[in-house]
Formats: C-alpha cells, structure tokens, sequence
C-alpha cells in the first residue's frame, strides 16, 4: 500500500469515528439502498418520531405522518449527506410532512404563536380533562403529556426537540427559526409547563 | 440545566415510557409502519435493478449497433418485417369467414366484459360476484379517468341472450357480457328502451371501454 493511500484510509478512519451509529448506517443505506440498514435506523428512531409527532397532533395523524416521513426518507436518501445529523434530518422531514399535512387539512395550528392564546384556567382545565381521560379508560394517567399538548404549537415542538436531545442550533434549523426566537419559545414553554404541571 | 429543567426533561422521557405502555396501538402502528417501509423500500430496489439491468442491456444494444453495417442490416430486416406483418393482416381479413347478419357483414369481434368473470362465475354460486362487478363498475365511472367519453358510435342491438350482441357501422360485432350489462343498468349507464332491432349510440373511453349504451333518436347512419 502506497504512503497516499495509507493516508487517505487513516483519515477515512478518523471521519468515520466521528460519524454516530445513525450516520454511519444512513450513509451505507444511502449507498446501497440495503434492508438491514433501514430497518436498523427505524428501530432506533421511529418511537421518537412517532412520539413527536404524536404530541403535535394524534395517534392517527403521527401514524400516517411518521408512514409518509420514512418514505421520503427512502426517496431522499441520496440527499443525506456525511457530516449530517440523521436524526435532526429525519425529525425536519417529519415537521414539514406535518406542516404540509396541516396545510393541506387547512388546520392553523402550527402557526400558534401567541402565549396567551388561552387562559392558564383554560389550559389546566383542558389538561384536567386529559388526565381524566386517562383515568377512564383504565391506563396510567400522563399528567406531563396532558400539559405538553395544552402549549402553543410552535412552544411544544421546541421544547419537545430540545427533550429529544437537539442543541438550539439543530432546533432552528429544524423549525427554520433563528436562534434567538427558539430560545424564547422554549422559555414561555418550559414556564406554562412548570406552572401546570405544579397546579395539577 | 437548572434542576427544574432536568425534572422536566425525566419527566418528558417517563411520559414516553407511560405512553409506550398505555399505547398499544403506538407499538402495533409502529410496527404496521415498520412492515409498510420495509415493504416500499423492497419494491424501490427490485424496480432500480430492472432498470440497471434494462440499461444494462440497452448499452450493450447500442454498443452493437454502433458499427454501420449492423446498421443497414438492422434497417433493412425491420422493412422485411413491416412487410409480412403486412401480408399476413391481409391475409387473415381475406380468408376469415365473416358472420353475416341481416344487415351487416361483420368482420370484427369485440368482447367487453369483466377480466376473469368467467373464473368468479364457476367459483361463485351466490350473488357476491354481482356485488364486486357493481362496486367495480361505480369505482370505474366515478374515477377521474372516465372524463368523458372519446369516442360515439352508432350501432343497433341484434341479440338478447343474456350477453347483448350489438352491430355497429364498422362491421364491428360488440358483444357485452351480462355482467356488464347488469352493472352498467345499476349504474344508470343505458338509458332507454332498448330491445333488438334498436339504434343505440355507443360511448366507448379512451382505452375503447365501453361507457354507455343509449337509445339513439336517429336510425343508423352508415
């Protein structure tokens, strides 16, 4: 092996290691289209994804949207590129398929930005109500998810991607939001919920 | 983090951990979701590899057909070619026995009814396949390719035995088999009072499917 290759492969290597187990597996699926690798990136990701999605609308709705983000995951897989996050790319397929869907549905939701669009009376009373639900039906209530899903569409789906382990950073360029603006949306977010969650 | 902001981030990751229990339906979407991915990605790659083999092949066509000679052989055995198919139509138009009918030579057969009734109808003693016949009929007319209709014939009903056996201008023997007649009925499809001996007007689609049948005011122009 000649010194240029030799070189050429350590420095491979040490991109390599820096690349994260979704990467690596992303990018080898980009590359030869293989099952193993797909079906290895969804058992490591889709229960987030669904989950994320799930608090932005309903199980049906996360159900089909989570259906339709893999898919373009499988038709875009040629766009991912080295260096790229997966998951950040993954979840941003996943919120503008839901934006799209929402559109589509004519649903506004997602452009909630106001803090003060219902009363803290109003959000615990509807939280309540959730909790009840669950009572009803038998299951472990989920006082946290009821008081997530009161926020403000955009506030949840930042806090939710910062829950998720996303840096600011990643977060806007996910919402294709400055910096700056996430970061209030977080604050009012983590507020409201911190105020339910200890009036609940 | 502050601690308040940890206790919320444990209490995000158990509120996934509850739903994941609460939810089975989550975990069985999940894995319908699983099963459908893993299923369209299959479908992508055999349909990628037809197509590297189909170019595959066709590189390797035009590879040999690169040199001139080749060329003029190929040229020269598509004339030859056009030619029989040529002979042989002719042939066939002037030795095929035609049916005669009382007031057209026919020449051609069509045969309009549902692919493979013939199957259902021997498998079926009840009335299911009606059922699956009419709701095929309604998703087939109701669809956004049956705009309209491309085409209108003339054409004048000669038989009744179930089947309809219809002549038209061209010399054409239409015959529509019960099933579609009956599903064509259901679906307001023939209008009329239409018996032997009637003018009809044939609406046919763009892939020449029957459409409606109709009661023609006029009588058959030919």
């Amino acid at each position: 092996m000649s010194i240029g290759a030799s070189l050429q492969s350590l420095f491979q290597g040490k991109r390599e290691k820096v690349l994260g187990v979704s990467e690596r597996l992303m990018l080898r699926y980009s590359a030869k289209g293989d099952e193993a690798s797909l079906a290895a990136l969804f058992d490591l990701h889709s229960h987030k994804l669904f989950y994320f999605l799930k608090v932005l609308s309903d199980s049906t709705v996360a159900e089909d949207m989570c259906q339709r983000t893999w898919i373009k995951v499988i038709e875009n897989r040629h766009l991912f590129k080295s260096g790229d996050n997966f998951q950040a790319w993954l979840f941003t397929i996943g919120r503008r398929t839901l934006i799209d869907e929402f559109r589509k549905n004519a649903k506004l939701e997602f452009n909630n930005e106001a803090v003060e669009s219902f009363s803290l009376s109003e959000l615990l009373k509807n939280a309540q109500s959730s909790v009840e639900d669950d009572v009803a039906k038998g299951i472990e209530k989920d006082v946290f998810k009821a008081c997530i899903q009161q926020l403000p569409y955009k506030q949840k789906e930042a806090l939710s991607l910062q829950f998720e382990g996303f840096s600011l950073a990643e977060i806007a360029t996910i919402c294709s939001a400055e910096k700056e603006t996430i970061k209030t949306r977080i604050r009012y977010a983590k507020d409201s919920l911190k105020t339910m969650l200890e009036k609940l | 983090m502050s601690t308040s902001d940890k206790e919320l981030q444990d209490a995000f990751k158990r509120s996934q951990q509850v739903q994941k229990q609460n939810d089975g339906m989550s975990e069985k979407a999940n894995a319908r979701i699983r099963e459908r991915v893993l299923a369209y990605n299959k479908a992508i790659e055999s349909d990628s590899g037809i197509k590297r083999v189909f170019a595959a092949t066709a590189a390797n066509i035009r590879a040999y057909f690169a040199s001139s000679t080749l060329r003029f052989t190929a040229v020269a055995f598509a004339i030859v070619a056009m030619l029989g198919v040529y002979n042989i139509g002719t042939f066939q138009r002037n030795h095929s026995s035609p049916l005669q009918t009382a007031a057209h030579r026919v020449d051609i057969v069509q045969y309009h009814g549902f692919e493979g009734e013939d199957k259902l109808l021997a498998g079926k003693a009840g009335t299911d396949y009606k059922a699956r016949f009419n709701a095929y009929t309604q998703q087939y007319l109701e669809s956004n390719l049956v705009a309209r209709a491309v085409t209108l014939e003339p054409a004048t009903l000669t038989a009744q035995n179930g089947y309809w056996l219809l002549v038209s201008c061209k010399n054409q023997q239409v015959v529509v088999s019960e099933n579609l007649i009956a599903s064509l009925n259901i679906n307001g499809r023939i209008e009329g009072d239409i018996n032997i001996g009637t003018h009809v007007a044939l609406a046919f689609d763009a892939q020449g499917r029957i459409l409606s049948i109709k009661q023609s005011s006029k009588p058959l122009m030919c």
